[in-house]
């Protein structure tokens, strides 16, 4: 994928163009609100796509193999297993009621025929088993095939059960259950290089689990005060570094992102490094605190950048640089006017996610009005694109779209006071190899490809 | 930033309405109705959070910075209105006009939370030394209404090692903030929003002697120890408040009742 340009545009012959694949979810106007997916997530191979919905429910889709008989068309995405991951659960002490929503998922890479993943909603994080089942044993002899016992008085001979194929099944079971080990609520799990260890963070905490051991975790951060009435600032998400199992970094609602060595102390309350862009002061403003809590970090592939999203923008980072970002760039600057209609009808706190593409040279993010948006980072050029029903053709080209943010607004362009809030594309993720990319939109989920000219 | 709200589209196509270009910072009354408005949708706000079952400690704390930003912002501003001859203030924060460039606030007195033990900043000027603060009633009135909002907001965590957590390494022990003297003039101020609201320090209101008249008929010689409090008193509080703020294993034999008393109280009143 090097030298070629991941973000469409006008001419280049090695432009890419993005084109409808696929869109997935009900075609209702009426969205119900356990249909909305919370979270995106490819595996490793790119084969498995999973989403995680607010109802608890967890959807994998599977990339069909290449057929011989549609070369040009990359296989499809088709339904692999549906299950309920989490339900709702009530807090009878604290009288709380907490969420089935899943927060995140992150698949564990593959190790052996059957798949797994982490899936968490606000309390607990579950490891589900997802494993293919084909035959089945026939000939019991204390059972009936239809699975009614037998009477053991008249059987009078026995058999060995003999495996025969059967239409495939997949099942996803529970494998463990990671409990009772966070008192604010979950936003974040990463697993670990080493295949062994995951962590998970709340708004005050990061924890350290074994895969294999439930009963337990360990605290790795406590920014928890003494006094609550000293708490200015919580943790909004964090991850593993991609290759050095002994770092991760953790982002904060203040704008700074923290990289912390496990070999420092078991307690990493003392950062290796802090990462913060000094404010620019002729843009402070009483929302310039909120804007800026960063709402996801997410290392590149190759462990030497981190990407930061804020309310307006997306940043590069380079790990060994700490006093600004590489590089910046701007998602939706023309909503920096509208800062406080948008504080007031709570716009302002939605979480966007970030996320690169396989060679890291082009990240993505979603905005409102089911827009999205793709940065190339070689060629700094940038495209907004639209996820909506209307472009849902087989193999559509998608349109760049464009906001207009004063003057004269040309035929295509939307104005700023026209973009729906209400469509707001919070989730969204990057095939591991290839130019595909799934993009949640409410409660539909959206594929699509590229098409190289 | 104009003060009315602005309908936000639901995708009906609208005429494009000239923007005012900011508002001059420099005019009092537009900016003091702003944060006026401001105040009112944090407060509510902070309000809805508290009252809906899902509790946000991440939204709830943004809105609790944004509120101590508007106080401190109002409270220059009646700094400057009523005493224009003191000393020059320093203006705590500014609203973006785009025509004043202000001396930003070091980066430095914003943070006031020692983080991790690694950034120790000064705590901002505005709220912590208050030569000039004027408080009227309607300021302190606001900081205890905040605080009173926000008060449960810290959820009560087991005081027993949890399931899921391991006994802390000998050598890191969770961070201690030793509990300063408070150097502010005013009893109860926005800084207090997070109080902890730990079940020990629930037992302060077993003092007040209001309560005691309602309890004065029941038979508390179940909760009698050797040596004599005044009635109704908690019999260990004193050892409590020595250990308030350390969250490592408190001595909770002879209070589990008074822990379960109370919690009934909080659950049911």
């Amino acid at each position: 994928m090097a030298g070629v340009g991941v973000v469409g545009g006008s001419g280049g012959a090695n432009d890419l163009q993005w084109c409808f694949s696929q869109v997935k979810g009900a075609l209702d106007e009426d969205v119900a609100e356990a249909d909305i997916i919370s979270t995106v997530e490819f595996n490793y191979s790119g084969d498995l796509l999973a989403t995680g919905d607010k109802g608890g429910r967890v959807v994998i889709f599977q990339r069909e193999q290449e057929s011989k008989n549609r070369p040009h068309h990359k296989g499809e995405y088709n339904v692999y297993s549906t299950f309920q991951s989490h339900e709702p659960e009530f807090d009878y002490l604290k009288s709380l009621e907490i969420e089935e929503k899943i927060n995140k998922i992150r698949w564990l890479p593959q190790q052996n025929a059957a798949h797994f993943l982490l899936s968490t909603n606000d309390k607990t994080i579950k490891l589900w088993k997802i494993s293919e089942r084909d035959k089945r044993a026939e000939g019991y002899n204390l059972k009936e095939e239809d699975g009614r016992y037998r009477n053991p008085v008249r059987i009078t001979t026995l058999r060995v059960p003999v495996l025969k194929p059967m239409d495939l099944m997949v099942e996803a079971s529970p494998r463990r259950i990671f409990a009772n080990a966070h008192t604010y609520h979950i936003n974040s799990i990463s697993v670990n290089s080493d295949n062994e260890t995951y962590l998970s963070a709340d708004d005050l905490r990061i924890n350290l689990w074994h895969l294999e051991i439930t009963d337990r975790s360990f605290n790795i951060v406590d920014i928890k005060p003494a006094n609550m009435e000293e708490l200015t600032e919580v943790i909004t998400a964090a991850e593993c570094h991609p290759h050095q199992c002994n770092v991760f970094a953790y982002s904060s609602s203040k704008g700074t992102i923290r990289l912390c060595d496990m070999r420092a102390g078991a307690l990493c309350d003392k950062h290796s490094k802090f990462f913060e862009e000094p404010e620019d002061p002729s843009s402070r403003s009483f929302f310039s605190e909120i804007i800026s809590s960063i709402s996801d970090v997410k290392f590149s592939h190759n462990g030497r950048y981190m990407m930061t999203r804020d309310y307006l923008s997306v940043k590069v980072w380079d790990v060994n640089m700490e006093t600004r970002p590489l590089e910046t760039y701007q998602v939706h600057e023309y909503l920096r006017s509208k800062l406080c209609s948008l504080y007031e009808n709570d716009c302002i706190f939605d979480k966007f996610e970030c996320c690169w593409n396989g060679s890291d040279s082009a990240i993505m993010t979603g905005s409102y009005n089911n827009f999205f948006r793709m940065f190339d980072r070689n060629t700094k050029r940038d495209i907004t694109l639209e996820a909506s029903r209307e472009s849902s053709k087989p193999r559509a080209i998608l349109k760049p779209r464009k906001v207009c943010t004063g003057g004269k607004r040309r035929k295509d362009e939307i104005s700023v006071d026209s973009l729906d809030f209400n469509k707001k594309i919070l989730h969204t993720a990057w095939h591991p190899k290839e130019n595909i990319i799934a993009v949640a939109a409410t409660n539909n989920l959206y594929i699509f490809q590229d098409k190289v000219n | 930033m104009a003060a009315s709200s602005i309908p936000l589209g639901k995708g009906v196509k609208r005429k494009r309405h000239e923007d005012d270009g900011g508002q001059a910072a420099a005019e009092y009354t537009p900016q003091t109705f702003h944060c006026g408005t401001l105040l009112d949708i944090s407060l509510l706000k902070l309000h809805q959070n508290c009252v809906l079952a899902e509790r946000n400690l991440h939204r709830s704390v943004l809105i609790a910075n944004t509120l101590r930003r508007l106080q401190a912002e109002i409270r220059w501003e009646n700094g400057r209105n009523t005493m224009p001859s003191e000393m020059p203030l320093q203006p705590p924060e500014q609203l973006t006009s785009g025509a004043n460039q202000l001396e930003p606030l070091s980066k430095m007195g914003e943070e006031i939370t020692d983080l991790n033990n690694n950034i120790a900043k000064a705590p901002p000027p505005s709220l912590i030394e208050a030569p000039f603060c004027l408080l009227s009633g309607n300021d302190s009135s606001l900081s205890s209404a905040i605080s009173t909002i926000l008060q449960d907001l810290d959820y009560v965590e087991d005081l027993s090692t949890p399931l899921g957590q391991a006994p802390p390494e000998d050598d890191h022990l969770l961070p201690l903030k030793p509990v300063s003297p408070d150097p502010r003039p005013e009893p109860r101020s926005l800084d207090s929003i997070f109080t902890a609201f730990e079940i020990a320090d629930s037992d302060d209101f077993l003092i007040d002697g209001s309560l005691d008249a309602i309890f004065e008929d029941i038979d508390t010689s179940m909760y009698d120890v050797p040596q004599a409090f005044p009635a109704g008193a908690c019999p260990t509080i004193q050892p409590n408040k020595a250990s308030r703020g350390i969250h490592s294993a408190k001595p909770h034999n002879s209070r589990t009742d008074f822990e379960l008393e109370n919690l009934m109280d909080l659950l049911v009143g």
